[in-house]
């Protein structure tokens, strides 16, 4: 909780990462029997990243600048080996850092201020692509903690 | 809720932006440490949460300028129709729907024998199509005329023979109300056909009564429905439903230098109590078509002869000219007309059923073109030899004459005691008729596409003939139309503009112009353009696309 004084919060939609190990994240707001859950700093950050990535440009209403053409090229097919993967996101990542560092103001604690993004491998198996990226964010290195999401309790009233 | 709006893509996006904004301050105020400048917070929620809102407040504002008559006088195209009705039906005012056009058709076929028209049977003209609803059989003799719609084929002069069908449009409007001896094509042409077409003018057709025409009738509606003032005799006029559609009026009184028919006395101006109501109850005048029995009245030299026959008061009403004279039995897309040699009006002012008073009419041009007008039409027939016929003889002719429709019913109702002001009379009048003619050309780019022409011809004939009584057709009128019809670079040019005034005098005026056909001013004659409509047909507006060198860029 200490962590979170002097912070803003937004809320979680990727549940499943609380542990640092290769897990199947949950896209969701609430999982299933709980309220859902908060979160700051680099968490923030990351969910932002992801949200541009996979939203396709001009698939939001009243957001055309939103998204990258990452998910386009994966919906047309185009990527069909690491090359096309690598290439894809590299142009997506030029798309993302611009929308991400336009909504960013000095003011903003460094651990939710977008540095960088790097693919650092790819992989192909027979139902997705699996792909390892690491975010940088403006905080220096070996600075950034990450902070664990806060979960909203979910009152149940009695009759 | 008929003013909802379902599509989201039709949201302003400045509005959703301000929106978002509004609701992130909002809430940020309460709660300070929710980051709502970016995320999924501000990206998902808010965003999504103002689309939403964006869209109920835009509901919200077209419900209340529906309801709301500023607003609807303001821009009458933002209203919805049905909420429109809602609020006018507080002021009597009722939305006229649009109806369908319906008319007669003559059918020649060349051969005499059994024919039969099926219901559904198309035919097509100008771009219209019109149905049959109910099956026809055409028969060679009399007795076999039994059922209603059973028909006697008739034998035409040349040959040929000919009966008629009724049909009605497909489209509701008044582009469908065809006018007499268009020709028409059915998609199913019956055995020996040899042309179809209208016998008289089609009529009844109209669209639905827009919202900027109903806010004119608004005044109307709210106005009481009596003969004091021009607002309300229009009101009253419109009130009832069979003159519901009158397209335009103009009241001349006490004052206007058009009123003679207060001057009857040695006093040197007027004295009041006379009304002249001009009607123009339709777009066009409609184009009626008699048998009239005409008497040689006269040979001439070349072993012809002039001939006459008269319209009684009550054919006469409203009446402007003869169009078309030919032998009964001839068919009139084939043979020409007769020439009309003398138009011959008066005025009949015996007693009348329902009218206690009769109006002051003192001399003929007073009186014409209302229901009291009678007319003696003189004309040379070119093929009756004459040289063994007596002065007095008697012939059947087919007239179609031009003629204003309502104006013995307008005079019977608003003449009657019980209607009219009791301080003077009133004389209903069709409008003073300026025949118009137009021609122009279309210049084209080499190898664009030429336009249709029919429907160009409908929409010129309709933006003139619902000018009202302006006195004055600005070449910009037909610039403005015909320009919805082109692409560029399509351009126009030399237009010309005539004009053919029938004084009540009798006596016709011509005139033309290149940029604005305007109605003289004449009120001893009463041509003013207080009194003035200009009248025009599709078929006489001349059309000539042309391709001129305009250069690609």
């Amino acid at each position: 909780m200490a962590d979170y004084i002097g912070r803003t919060i937004d809320l979680v939609h990727l549940h499943g990462d609380d542990e640092v190990k290769e897990v199947l994240l949950e896209q969701t707001l609430a999982p299933a029997g709980t309220g859902g859950s908060v979160a700051t700093g680099i968490k923030k950050l990351i969910q932002r990243f992801v949200l541009e990535l996979f939203t396709e440009k001009e698939s939001m209403p009243f957001l055309a600048g939103r998204g990258s053409s990452f998910m386009i090229k994966a919906r047309q097919g185009l990527l069909r080996s690491q090359l096309d993967v690598f290439q894809a996101f590299s142009q997506a990542e030029v798309e993302i850092r611009t929308q991400l560092r336009l909504e960013e103001q000095s003011t903003d604690p460094n651990d939710e201020r977008y540095g960088s993004a790097t693919l650092l491998s790819v992989s192909f198996t027979t139902s997705f692509i699996s792909m390892t990226i690491r975010l940088t964010s403006r905080a220096a290195a070996g600075t950034v903690t990450f902070i664990t999401p806060l979960p909203i309790p979910v009152f149940e009233i009695s009759p | 809720m008929p003013v909802e709006l379902t599509s989201l893509s039709q949201l302003d996006p400045e509005v959703v932006e301000r929106i978002q904004l509004e609701l992130a301050e909002r809430v940020q105020e309460t709660n300070p440490d929710i980051d709502l400048k970016r995320g999924v917070l501000h990206d998902i929620m808010l965003h999504l949460e103002a689309v939403i809102k964006a869209l109920n407040q835009e509901n919200i504002d077209r419900e209340k300028r529906s309801h709301s008559l500023l607003a609807i006088n303001a821009d009458p195209t933002l209203s919805e129709p049905e909420i429109v009705d809602q609020v006018l039906s507080n002021y009597n005012v009722e939305r006229r729907v649009g109806s369908l056009a319906r008319g007669p058709i003559v059918i020649v076929v060349s051969v005499r024998s059994a024919v039969t028209i099926g219901q559904g049977d198309i035919f097509e003209a100008s771009s219209k199509t019109f149905v049959t609803e109910t099956p026809f059989s055409a028969r060679t003799e009399a007795a076999s005329v039994i059922a209603t719609n059973d028909r006697l084929l008739i034998p035409l002069t040349d040959g040929n023979f000919a009966f008629t069908i009724e049909v009605v449009a497909q489209e509701e409007g008044e582009a469908s109300n065809l006018p007499k001896d268009t020709l028409l094509l059915p998609q199913s042409p019956p055995l020996n056909f040899v042309r179809s077409y209208a016998e008289s003018d089609f009529s009844g057709g109209s669209l639905d009564e827009t919202n900027a025409e109903l806010l004119v009738a608004l005044q109307e509606g709210i106005a009481a429905k009596t003969m004091s003032g021009r607002v309300t005799m229009n009101a009253a006029l419109r009130a009832e439903t069979t003159f519901s559609t009158t397209l335009a009026t103009s009241i001349i009184g006490m004052g206007d230098p058009e009123m003679l028919r207060d001057r009857h006395t040695i006093w040197p101006s007027g004295l009041g109590g006379r009304v002249d109501w001009y009607i123009r109850s339709e777009e066009r005048a409609r184009q009626v078509s008699f048998v009239r029995t005409a008497t040689l009245i006269q040979r001439t030299v070349d072993n012809r002869g002039i001939w006459q026959f008269t319209f009684d008061r009550d054919e006469a009403a409203g009446l402007y000219r003869v169009s078309r004279i030919v032998k009964v039995g001839d068919d009139p897309i084939v043979v020409g007309t007769y020439e009309v040699t003398e138009d011959i009006r008066q005025i009949d002012l015996t007693a009348l059923d329902g009218l206690d008073v009769l109006p002051d009419v003192l001399t003929v041009p007073e009186g014409v073109y209302s229901r009291f007008q009678t007319v003696s039409i003189r004309f040379k027939d070119t093929d009756t030899a004459t040289l063994n016929l007596a002065v007095g003889a008697t012939q059947d002719y087919s007239v179609t004459a031009q003629v204003m429709p309502l104006i013995a019913e307008i005079q019977q109702l608003f003449g009657s005691r019980n209607s009219r002001n009791p301080a003077g009379d009133i004389l209903i009048k069709a409008a003073v008729p300026c025949f118009v003619r137009i021609s122009f050309d279309i210049l084209l780019r080499k190898n664009q596409v030429a336009p249709e022409l029919g429907p160009i011809r409908d929409a010129i004939a309709q933006a003139v003939n619902q000018l009202g009584f302006i006195g004055r057709l600005p070449a910009s009128v037909i610039c403005d139309t015909v320009h919805n019809f082109l692409e560029r670079p399509a351009s126009l040019s030399s237009i010309e503009m005539l004009g053919d005034l029938r004084r009540p005098n009798g006596t016709v005026f011509k005139f033309q112009s290149f940029e604005v056909l305007l109605v003289p001013d004449d009120p001893q004659n009463m041509v003013t353009p207080h009194t003035t409509v200009f009248l025009l047909n599709p078929e006489d507006i001349s059309i000539s696309v042309k391709t001129v060198d305009i250069p690609q860029i």
